[in-house]
């Protein structure tokens, strides 16, 4: 099946789960051209939504990809209730669950600094653009700089306009 | 025409009459206006044909 990394954020919607949608996604959202790959999001670890998160990696037959694809293993209550990444495939394309980003920071710090975002009739919490280039902002990777500097010129036409 | 299917640098792009003729660091702010005059789901169409393109060109379809 074709990686469909739309159905899967509305997936993640109608799932009831608390979560802002960063990375790629969150920059393509706000009219970045960056090209991604992966759906990641920054959930709340909350024991509530670590439930609604396990509920629906069950419907989309997630599994790491840290593991070969013949080898189904998925995260449990204690991996999604800690700060480190699942880096998942999905039914639906690839999914990283993210507990914390740089500094550590996590949903409740990264709620405050998003923005809402409405796709086909759900309300999405999105980090603002201004956030995404403070989290790159040390990186050293030559794709993360390039992102960087999309994101902040996207920011500075965005003023302009 | 699907928004999302077009690209900037076709007539159907705006480009603005005094826009750079120079970019530098590798960023194409035409690209950029282009992605900001449409809506978010538009954008998300945008990358879903990038991806699809991809994929076929790795396929060699």
């Amino acid at each position: 099946m074709e990686p469909d990394l739309r159905a899967l954020l509305l997936e993640l919607a109608d799932c009831g789960a608390d979560f802002v949608v960063v990375g790629g996604i969150a920059a393509v959202l706000q009219g970045v051209p960056l090209a991604t790959f992966d759906l990641d999001v920054v959930h709340s670890r909350s024991s509530e939504n670590v439930l609604k998160l396990l509920e629906l990696l069950a419907r989309l037959d997630a599994s790491s990809r840290l593991r070969p694809p013949s080898e189904v293993l998925r995260p449990g209550p204690e991996a999604l209730g800690g700060p480190g990444h699942q880096l998942l495939r999905t039914r639906l394309g690839p999914l990283d669950l993210l507990g914390s980003v740089e500094g550590g920071l996590g949903f409740e710090e990264l709620e405050g600094r998003s923005e809402p975002f409405l796709l086909e009739g759900r309300t999405l919490r999105v980090l603002s653009l201004q956030a995404l280039a403070e989290l790159k902002k040390d990186a050293t990777s030559p794709k993360d700089q390039l992102s960087r500097l999309m994101i902040l010129e996207t920011l500075r036409l965005k003023q302009e306009s | 025409m699907d928004d999302a299917s077009s690209s900037p640098g076709h007539e159907a792009s705006p480009v603005p009459a005094d826009a750079a003729t120079t970019t530098t660091g590798g960023v194409d702010p035409t690209l950029i206006r282009w992605m900001l005059s449409l809506t978010p789901e538009a954008r998300l169409r945008w990358l879903e044909n990038v991806l699809r393109t991809l994929r076929e060109v790795r396929r060699g379809t």
